[in-house]
C-alpha cells in the first residue's frame, strides 16, 4: 500500500513542537476570538457526526493541545470520519496511512532513494511529513512499524540513515483501532499508548441522530461538503492561546494528588505516567479556554482525567476480569472513584 | 442458616445472619460487660443474692435476643422480644398474683409501680450497704434488664459499640455518687477491658467491619464521656434533698447530704444535728418515772473501724411483740423499778427506734421491727419513725454500791469485743486514764473517777471547738486531741470515756439517742409527765458494763444541765444507805427550763446566728446558681463559639485577601453544621450544582459565590476584581438563610447545639507529596 501523500508542507516554523507554553507569554487571540473559531471547528465536526458533541469536543481539545488522539471504538461508528472531518476542518496538510501487517516502516517516514542522475541517496518523505497524520486500524502494523511512528510523534522528527528530519508543527496523530477484532492483530504496547493524549471512545448514536444519519448521507458523504474553517496560521494562533491560559498551584497540586491516587490505587497495577499529567493539565487549559476562562479550575480537570489517563493505566488482573465492561469501565470507575475522594484544594490565603 | 419455615423467608433470614455471623460473641461481651459493672453495687448492698439475680435476668434478655440475632430476625423483632421477655419476667417474678389468667390487669401495674415506691422508700432509708431486700432487688433487676436489652441493641444490633459504653457507665456511676471512699481501682479496670471487648466483638460481626463504622470516632468518644460526665453533674443537682442549705453546710462533710442516707458515720450527723440553729421537736413522751429518760437508739461498739459505724442488726431477731428477756449481765438480786413509758414521735425520721435501756416490752408498735439481743436496740429497715406512738414498759435499774463493788474486775467471756481499743491509739490515753484512775480499786470506782475528771471544771463544752481545732468527732483519731483542749460536746466526751474504759479493762460502748428533754408546763392523761425532746437534744453517752449489774450509762459530758445517774457519783456508797430513791432529786429542778436551754446550748449569739444562716443561704444558692450556671455554659460553648466564629468572618470579609472564600467557607461550616451530606471531593461547582436542585438555594447569591471563589483561588493573582466583595455579605446571609429555612426545626436546632464544624479539621492547603517550591 503506497502512503496517500498530501501537498508539500511550506515550513515556516519549525522545531519547539511539543514543548510546554512558556510563562509570560501573551495569548494572540481573545478568549471571544478563541470561541468563535473553535466553535467553528466544532460545527463541522458535529455536521459530521451527529450527536457527538463530548467526542468532538474532545477532539478538537487535543486538537489544540498539540496531542495525540487514539480513537478506540468497534467499527462502523464513524471513527475514521470524525478524524477526516478533524483533518478537513483546519486548512493543513493532511496525510492517511491504513496500517496493514506489512506495512513498512519507511513507509512511515520515508526512505533514502539513490539518484542516478545525482549520483546521491535522496530523501523521500514518508506518510508523516503532514500536520495531521490518520493512524487507520494503527494495531494491525507489526510493532516494529508502530515503532517507528512512535519517535515521530514524541520527537516531532524522523531519523532515517543518520539524518533527522524535523516535522512541521502543528503535528498530531489521529490513530484509530478496533478493540473487538484482535486476530492477527499487535495491541499498543503501554509506551506507544502514553504517547496519546487522549483515548476517545465513539460509542453508538442514539435512534433520533442514527435517523437523520440515514437520511442526510443518502445521497452524498458529509465529509464532501465540509471546507477549512481555520487555517494553519489560525490554528497555531488558537494553540498559544491556549498555551497561555493560567494554572494556578492549587489546581496543580489538585491533578498532582490524582495522579498520585492513580498510583496507589489498589485497583491499578500501573498508574499514569508523569506524561499523563502534563497531558492533563495541557488538555485542561484547552478546556477552560474553551469555556471561556482565563484560569483552570479543578472541574476542567475532572472532566478530562477519564478521556487523559485511562488508556495509560493498567489494571490488576483481578480488576481486568471484572465483570464491568473488561477492564476499561472498571478503570474509568476507579478513575471516577479518585476523583469523588480527592479534596478540591480551597486554601485560606494566597500562596503565590 | 435457618433452613426452616416458608423459603423465601428462611433465605431472607438466612442472608441477614451470615451478615451478623458473630454477633453472639457481642451480646455475650455485653453481659460480661454489664456483670462486672454490676459488681461495683458491692459496697451499697449487702449479700450477693442481688448480683445473681440481676445476672440471672441480664443472661435471659440477652440470651433471647442472641438467639433472634442469630436466626436471623429483623433488629424490630429482637428488641420488642426482648422486651417483652423482660416485662413478662417482671410480672411473673414480682406480681404474679395479680394475673387473671395469663392477663395482666390493673393490678399488676398497681403491684409494681406499689413496689418500687417501696424500692424508693428503702433506698432513702438505708444506710449502706443496704440489705437488698425484696423491692431493691427488683428495682435492680428490672433497671438492669433494660439497661442490658439497650447496651445489647446498641452494641450488636446497630453496631455502635461506643455508645454501649453508658449502660455499664451508668452502673459503674451509681456507686461513688453515694457512697464517699477511693472507688475500687481495679473494678475500673475490669469493666474497661470487658467494653473494649465489647468493641472488638462488635467491629468483627459479619464478614468485615463496614468502611466508616465502628472505628475510630473520636467525636463520639468525646461527646460520650461528655454525656457521662453531664449526667453525674447533672444527678445530684435533680435529686430531692439537694437543697441551697445543704450546699451551704458548713464544711463538716465535704459531700452533699441527699436522699440516699448515707447513715455510715451518724456521729457527724450529730454534730450537724446540734448545730441546727432552729431545733425541731424531735419527739415527746410521757413516763411515770421520777426523772427524765435517757432515749437510745443505736450503740456503736466497734472501735477498730477508721470511721465509727453503729452496730449492724446481724443477731437481729423479728420482735413479735412480748419481752426483751433479761439484760444482759443483770443479776437478779439488783433492786429494780418497772417504769412506763410512752413515746409518741414527731419530727424524727430514722431506723432506729428511741427506747430508754433497759427496755423490757414495747407494745403497740406499727411495722417490722428486729430487736437486737444484747443491746436492746430495735430497728427497722424501712425504717421510719416518724409519727409511730408506742408504750414502753423499762426497767430503772438501782444497784446498791455493794453490788458495784462486787463485780470488781470480772468480764465474761464473749466481752473481748467491748474491750478492743482503736488500733493505733495513741498511748497518751491509756496513760491519762491510769493516771485518772490511780487508786481507784474496782472497776466501778475507775469508772466514776473517769466521768469525775470530765466532769472537773478543767473540761468545757463547746459545740464550735471542734470547727476550730478540727477534731471533729467519728474515730479515735481526735481523742488526744480533745484531752488536749479540753473542749468538745457530748460525743468527745462520750467516745472518749468509752475508749479510756476499755482501756482500763472495762467493757464499753457508746450510746447515741436523746437526751432527757425537759418537762413541759402539762402532763398527759394519768398524771404522768410530759417531756418534750428537740434535734438538738441528741446525745451521746458511754455505757459501761459490770457483771452482775449490766450495761449502765454514764454521762461525762459537763456544762448542760444532764444529771449524772446517782450510782455514778463518788458519794454514792454513802448515800447508799438503804434508800435509793431519797438520793434522786425533784424532776423540777433536773429539767431545764424550756427559756434557757438556747443559751446554754447554743454559744454563738442569736443575732450572729441570724446572720450566718442568711450568709449561708446566700452563699448556698450562690453555689446552686453557679452550678446551674456551669452546666449551661458547657451546654451551650458550642453555641456561643459558632456565632463567635460566623461574626468574626462576616467581619473580616471587609478586610481579607480571599472574602469569597472565607464566605465559602463559612457557608461549607454551615453545610456540615445542618449536617448536608457533601463530599470533600466536590469542586465548588458540583456542590453549588447541588445545593440549588436539593436544597432550594437561590441560584443567583450563591454563583456569586463560587464564582468570587474560582477568580480567588485558581485565576492570575491580582486579576480578582474588588467590587464584589461590598455584595459578599449579603449574598451568604441570603444563601445561609435559605439553607435554614429549608431545614427541619430539628436539624436547626441540632444545627445550633452541637455545631460539627468545631470539630471540623481543616482542609490541607497543599496535599501531600504536591509541588511545593
Amino acid at each position: 500500500m503506497t502512503p496517500e501523500q498530501a501537498h508539500a508542507p511550506a515550513p515556516e516554523r519549525t522545531g519547539q513542537h511539543g514543548q510546554p507554553g512558556q510563562p509570560g507569554r501573551t495569548a494572540p487571540l481573545t478568549l471571544e476570538e478563541f470561541g468563535e473559531h473553535t466553535g467553528a471547528i466544532l460545527a463541522n465536526l458535529e455536521s459530521v457526526i451527529d450527536g457527538k458533541t463530548e467526542a468532538a469536543t474532545l477532539a478538537l481539545i487535543v486538537l489544540i493541545a498539540e496531542g495525540h488522539l487514539l480513537v478506540e471504538d468497534v467499527p462502523g461508528v464513524g471513527k475514521t470520519t470524525l478524524a477526516k472531518a478533524l483533518a478537513t476542518s483546519v486548512g493543513c496538510t493532511v496525510s492517511r496511512i491504513q496500517f496493514t501487517p506489512d506495512l513498512l516502516p519507511s513507509d512511515v517516514t520515508g526512505v533514502s532513494i539513490y539518484n542516478q542522475s545525482d549520483h546521491a541517496f535522496e530523501f523521500k518523505r514518508g506518510a508523516v511529513f503532514a500536520n495531521i497524520v490518520i493512524a487507520d486500524e494503527i494495531n494491525r502494523a507489526s510493532p516494529k512499524t508502530q515503532s517507528a511512528l512512535l519517535e515521530c510523534m514524541e520527537e516531532g522528527q524522523v531519523s532515517v540513515d543518520g539524518t533527522t528530519h524535523p516535522l512541521e508543527p502543528p503535528f498530531i496523530v489521529v490513530a484509530t483501532q478496533n478493540p473487538i477484532e484482535m486476530e492477527g492483530t499487535y495491541a499498543l504496547p503501554e509506551a506507544q499508548r502514553d504517547r496519546f493524549m487522549a483515548r476517545l471512545s465513539m460509542g453508538y448514536p442514539d435512534a433520533a441522530a442514527e435517523l437523520s444519519m440515514l437520511h442526510h448521507r443518502e445521497t452524498q458523504s458529509p465529509l464532501d461538503r465540509l471546507t477549512a474553517v481555520v487555517d494553519k496560521t489560525r490554528l497555531a494562533e488558537l494553540i498559544a492561546t491556549a498555551r497561555a491560559i493560567y494554572v494556578s498551584r492549587a489546581v496543580e497540586s489538585y491533578v498532582v494528588s490524582l495522579v498520585q491516587a492513580t498510583r496507589t490505587h489498589p485497583e491499578f497495577r500501573l498508574g499514569a505516567s508523569p506524561r499523563g499529567t502534563l497531558h492533563l493539565v495541557r488538555a485542561a487549559k484547552v478546556l477552560a479556554a474553551l469555556n471561556g476562562r482565563e484560569f483552570v479550575v479543578p472541574d476542567d480537570v475532572n472532566q478530562l482525567v477519564v478521556p487523559v489517563l485511562a488508556h495509560r493505566i493498567v489494571a490488576t488482573r483481578r480488576a481486568a476480569g471484572d465483570a464491568r465492561g473488561g477492564g476499561t469501565q472498571a478503570i474509568a470507575e476507579a478513575l471516577r472513584g479518585i476523583i469523588a475522594a480527592t479534596p478540591v484544594p480551597l486554601t485560606r490565603s494566597r500562596s503565590a | 442458616m435457618s433452613a426452616t419455615g416458608r423459603p423465601g423467608m428462611a433465605a431472607r433470614f438466612g442472608a441477614r445472619a451470615a451478615e451478623r455471623r458473630g454477633a453472639w460473641l457481642s451480646t455475650l461481651a455485653v453481659a460480661l460487660c454489664l456483670g462486672i459493672a454490676l459488681s461495683g453495687l458491692a459496697p451499697l448492698l449487702q449479700g450477693v443474692t442481688w448480683w445473681f439475680a440481676a445476672m440471672a435476668m441480664i443472661v435471659a434478655v440477652l440470651g433471647v435476643s442472641a438467639v433472634l440475632r442469630d436466626r436471623g430476625a429483623p433488629e424490630i423483632t429482637v428488641v420488642a422480644v426482648s422486651a417483652i421477655v423482660w416485662g413478662a419476667l417482671v410480672i411473673l417474678l414480682y406480681a404474679v398474683d395479680t394475673l387473671w389468667f395469663v392477663v395482666p390487669t390493673f393490678d399488676t401495674l398497681r403491684d409494681i409501680a406499689a413496689d418500687l415506691a417501696d424500692a424508693r422508700f428503702s433506698i432513702a432509708e438505708q444506710e449502706s450497704p443496704a440489705i437488698a431486700e425484696g423491692p431493691i432487688t427488683q428495682l435492680l433487676v428490672m433497671a438492669v434488664g433494660l439497661i442490658a436489652i439497650i447496651s445489647d441493641e446498641l452494641a450488636s444490633g446497630l453496631r455502635t459499640p461506643v455508645l454501649a459504653g453508658v449502660g455499664p457507665l451508668a452502673l459503674l456511676a451509681v456507686t461513688p455518687l453515694i457512697t464517699e471512699g477511693t472507688p475500687d481501682l481495679l473494678l475500673y479496670v475490669l469493666t474497661a477491658a470487658a467494653f473494649l471487648l465489647v468493641i472488638w466483638c462488635s467491629s468483627r460481626i459479619g464478614r468485615a467491619p463496614r468502611p466508616g463504622r465502628g472505628g475510630r470516632n473520636p467525636g463520639l468518644a468525646v461527646a460520650v464521656g461528655a454525656g457521662a460526665l453531664a449526667a453525674m453533674i447533672a444527678l445530684p443537682a435533680v435529686v430531692p434533698g439537694l437543697t441551697a442549705e445543704s450546699l451551704a453546710d458548713d464544711g463538716s462533710s465535704s459531700r452533699f447530704p441527699s436522699v440516699y442516707s448515707s447513715g455510715v458515720d451518724p456521729t457527724i450527723q450529730l454534730g450537724r444535728d446540734l448545730r441546727r440553729s432552729d431545733p425541731m421537736l424531735s419527739l415527746t413522751y410521757s413516763t411515770d418515772a421520777e426523772d427524765g429518760l435517757y432515749l437510745k437508739m443505736v450503740n456503736l461498739a466497734d472501735f477498730s473501724t477508721d470511721t465509727w459505724q453503729p452496730e449492724r442488726p446481724y443477731q437481729a431477731d423479728r420482735y413479735r411483740g412480748g419481752p426483751f428477756g433479761t439484760p444482759q449481765g443483770l443479776a437478779p438480786d439488783v433492786p429494780v423499778t418497772a417504769q412506763a413509758t410512752t413515746v409518741s414521735i414527731a419530727g424524727l425520721r430514722s431506723d432506729w427506734l428511741p427506747l430508754p435501756y433497759p427496755t423490757q416490752q414495747v407494745d403497740e408498735l406499727i411495722g417490722t421491727w428486729m430487736l437486737s439481743p444484747g443491746s436492746f436496740t430495735v430497728t427497722e429497715l424501712r425504717g421510719d419513725t416518724q409519727g409511730l406512738n408506742y408504750e414502753v414498759t423499762g426497767l430503772d435499774i438501782q444497784p446498791t454500791a455493794q453490788q458495784l463493788a462486787d463485780a470488781g474486775g470480772i468480764v465474761p467471756d464473749g466481752f473481748d469485743r467491748f474491750l478492743e481499743v482503736p488500733t493505733g491509739l495513741d498511748p497518751i490515753v491509756a496513760q491519762t486514764a491510769a493516771a485518772v484512775t490511780a487508786g481507784a480499786a474496782t472497776n466501778y470506782d475507775q469508772a466514776v473517777a473517769l466521768q469525775e475528771y470530765f466532769r472537773s471544771d478543767a473540761f468545757s463544752y463547746t459545740l464550735t471547738a471542734p470547727d476550730a481545732t478540727a477534731y471533729e468527732g467519728g474515730n479515735a483519731q481526735m481523742i488526744p486531741a480533745f484531752l488536749a483542749a479540753k473542749e468538745g460536746y457530748c460525743v468527745h466526751y462520750a467516745a472518749s470515756m468509752a475508749v479510756m474504759a476499755r482501756t482500763l479493762g472495762i467493757p464499753s460502748r457508746i450510746a447515741i439517742g436523746y437526751a432527757p428533754g425537759q418537762s413541759a408546763d402539762r402532763t398527759s392523761e394519768g398524771g404522768r409527765a410530759l417531756y418534750e425532746v428537740y434535734t438538738d437534744q441528741l446525745h451521746s453517752w458511754p455505757e459501761l458494763y459490770f457483771e452482775g449489774v449490766g450495761w449502765l450509762p454514764f454521762e461525762p459530758t459537763p456544762g448542760l444541765d444532764f444529771t449524772p445517774p446517782d450510782y455514778s457519783l463518788p458519794d454514792y456508797a454513802q448515800s447508799d444507805a438503804g434508800n435509793p430513791g431519797a438520793a434522786a432529786e425533784a424532776p423540777e429542778t433536773e429539767t431545764t427550763d424550756p427559756a434557757e436551754r438556747p443559751d446554754t446550748e447554743q454559744d454563738a449569739p442569736a443575732t450572729a446566728t441570724a446572720e450566718q444562716a442568711v450568709l449561708a443561704q446566700v452563699r448556698g444558692w450562690g453555689t446552686f446558681l453557679a452550678v446551674l450556671g456551669g452546666i449551661a455554659l458547657i451546654v451551650l460553648a458550642p453555641l456561643l463559639l459558632r456565632r463567635a466564629r460566623r461574626a468574626r468572618r462576616v467581619r473580616e470579609l471587609a478586610s481579607t485577601g480571599l472574602p469569597a472564600t472565607l464566605a465559602w467557607i463559612e457557608l461549607e461550616d454551615t453545610l456540615d453544621d445542618l449536617r448536608v451530606q457533601r463530599s470533600a471531593g466536590d469542586t465548588l461547582d458540583d456542590l453549588a450544582t447541588r445545593l440549588a436542585g436539593d436544597h432550594l438555594v437561590p441560584e443567583e447569591p450563591l454563583a456569586r459565590l463560587w464564582r468570587g471563589v474560582e477568580w480567588e483561588q485558581y485565576a492570575r493573582p491580582g486579576s480578582a476584581d474588588d467590587a464584589t466583595r461590598s455584595g459578599l455579605a449579603d449574598d451568604l446571609r441570603t444563601v445561609i438563610g435559605a439553607l435554614e429555612a429549608e431545614a427541619t426545626a430539628r436539624d436547626r436546632t441540632i444545627a445550633r447545639l452541637l455545631p460539627v464544624s468545631l470539630l471540623r479539621r481543616r482542609r490541607s492547603p497543599t496535599p501531600a507529596g504536591a509541588l511545593v517550591p
